[in-house]
């Protein structure tokens, strides 16, 4: 499973880490039992700090993806999905729009934009 | 032509080769420590660079080779390594009007292997408990209940602390690679390239770790010649044939064949940390060692301060070693008597030595063992010295043993000979050579038994 980060994006590296693993875990690229590379590997292999890494993996936690054990690293558990409630949905569109407007932004056509919308929704119904 | 001066130039020589190859080891998009288009090396500016630092280098070699003819040899080879720094700074500087933005995008495989030490810990353990178990042997079979024990035990104990310290050198070199370093290819061929890398990085590490220790173990052991040279030439041979697949196999392992050329841009770590293409200063890099710009293998990040601790460290040990080691001369207790047998022992050994045969009965095994070793190089001292004429008790050294000087006809000999063992024999004795028939400081030019 690969994860992208560009040092050079307005995207704090964290949120790139969070967001990164997030895709893999939804997608089951990650599934549960699964070890992540520890906090200090990742942070060098990265050329980053120690705390942007654990940064990242405590809020994946928070959000019930990850365990996090002091010596055996962070490990993929399996994680009960709730129902979204109607405000987090609004809260969903209006990111998704926030999104598309940010990538109109650097130049990406509406038309683009939307085959790529398509082209996710499709692997989303697939899957 | 003198011994010396072939040696230095042997390794001027060698020096100068392996610096004419340099910037071949890098990998693609690194020329002369400085971050460059893959396709630049091809061209004609990357050629007429390296040719200009080529011509500096071989003018530079030879030159120090001529004048290590003539002048001090340790000067001269000070003035050639700063020269060869000065080339490369020059080099790094020019390459550097050729310099690209690194890439910022990485690419990391959550899911890749777990690296670790080939063979596990317990393969960088065992060495150093070989050490200890060879310094445990070697003091039991000492007489310990002697004074003059002392001084065969303090030399046990150097050499093998000796080797001891240079395998937990190498052991934290290796750790530092494991888990203090950067891995830089992206995923795919180029990473298992890149860990096919390490891991003969770390094999070499390890080899050479069980190399010194039984250097250390058999020097203490009084092992024979023909083992010791087998034994030489086999781990030199090894060590050969790890360092050319990884000089081959370039820089993490980028020039091997079946290595395709993927798209990585520079080392992860930025041009401006690099000082002349050689010393890496980033204070804001947590890896302690980084992969060279210029060369094969690792070198310290000087920005982070656990590198000054570490290199501190492994420094101060061997020199703390050297200076608590025993040092020639040792202070002289003139007052105290000499023991019983010691002066009478020495006169039938000159005298055994003078007739040819050493009287190796009167020595405890490891002795005769050793005299036996170093027995060419004992004649000719003999021979050189000549007719013995007189024997003189100076006092007690500060490991308890009687120091003699013995006066011959063309020069004198110190001896230090321990207290006999309860059956007469002698366990320990050793001479140096004096300057004759002079007083002042001693210069030290042979040690032997």
């Amino acid at each position: 499973m690969i994860l992208h980060i560009d040092a050079s994006s307005e995207t704090p590296v964290y949120r790139q880490i969070v967001d990164g693993m997030r895709v893999a875990l939804v997608n089951g690229e990650l599934a549960p039992g699964d070890s992540l590379p520890a906090v200090r590997r990742l942070a060098l292999d990265l050329g980053t700090h120690f705390n942007t890494v654990a940064q990242a993996y405590r809020e994946l936690a928070r959000e019930g993806w990850l365990d996090i054990g002091a010596r055996s690293g962070a490990r993929v558990i399996a994680r009960s999905v709730t129902p979204s409630k109607p405000k987090s949905d609004t809260s969903f569109r209006r990111r998704i729009e926030e999104i598309v407007a940010q990538m109109q932004a650097h130049g990406i056509t509406r038309s683009r934009l939307a085959r790529e919308l398509r082209l996710i929704a499709q692997t989303l119904e697939e899957n | 032509m003198d011994i010396a001066v072939i040696s230095f130039s042997i390794v001027l020589l060698s020096t100068g080769l392996s610096l004419h190859f340099l910037p071949s080891y890098s990998r693609p998009d690194l020329y002369f420590g400085v971050t460059v288009s893959p396709e630049l090396k091809e061209g004609a500016a990357a050629r007429q660079l390296l040719h200009h630092f080529r011509v500096a280098l071989w003018c530079l070699t030879l030159s120090a080779i001529a004048a290590g003819t003539v002048f001090e040899r340790a000067h001269i080879l000070v003035a050639y390594l700063a020269g060869v720094y000065a080339t490369l700074a020059i080099a790094h500087r020019n390459a550097a009007k050729h310099r690209v933005d690194p890439v910022t995008a990485i690419d990391i495989d959550l899911t890749a292997p777990v690296e670790r030490l080939p063979g596990g810990w317990l393969a960088v353990i065992l060495p150093i408990a070989l050490l200890f178990g060879v310094g445990a042997w070697a003091i039991s079979n000492s007489a310990t209940a002697l004074p003059g024990a002392a001084m065969a035990t303090s030399a046990v104990m150097t050499t093998l602390a000796m080797a001891g310290v240079s395998c937990l050198v190498l052991t934290a070199i290796a750790f530092g690679i494991l888990h203090g370093s950067r891995r830089i290819s992206p995923p795919g061929s180029g990473a298992a390239a890149e860990r096919w890398f390490r891991r003969r990085i770390l094999l070499c590490l390890i080899a050479s770790e069980y190399f010194l220790a039984m250097l250390g173990a058999l020097s203490v052991v009084h092992a024979p010649s023909v083992v010791m040279v087998s034994m030489n030439c086999a781990w030199a041979a090894a060590l050969a044939l790890c360092i050319e697949t990884l000089v081959l196999a370039g820089q993490g392992g980028t020039h091997r064949a079946s290595t395709p050329r993927e798209t990585v841009i520079g080392d992860r770590s930025p041009d401006h940390c690099w000082k002349g293409g050689l010393f890496y200063v980033n204070r804001h890099d947590h890896a302690l060692l980084v992969e060279k710009r210029m060369g094969i293998g690792y070198t310290l990040n000087f920005g982070n301060p656990w590198s000054w601790l570490l290199l501190a460290s492994l420094s101060a040990i061997p020199v703390g070693i050297l200076l608590l080691r025993p040092t020639m001369p040792p202070r002289v207790n003139a007052t105290t008597a000499a023991s019983p047998g010691t002066e009478a022992s020495l006169r039938r050994y000159i005298d055994s030595l003078e007739s040819g045969q050493p009287n190796y009965a009167e020595m405890s095994p490891s002795l005769a063992a050793a005299v036996k070793r170093q027995l060419p190089a004992i004649m000719d001292t003999i021979r050189d010295v000549g007719t013995f004429r007189s024997l003189t008790y100076e006092g007690v050294d500060q490991n308890g043993s009687d120091v003699y000087d013995a006066l011959f006809e063309h020069g004198r000999l110190e001896w230090h000979v321990a207290p006999l063992a309860g059956d007469g024999k002698v366990i320990e004795r050793h001479f140096r050579a004096l300057a004759a028939n002079t007083e002042g400081p001693h210069v030290p030019l042979r040690i032997a038994f």
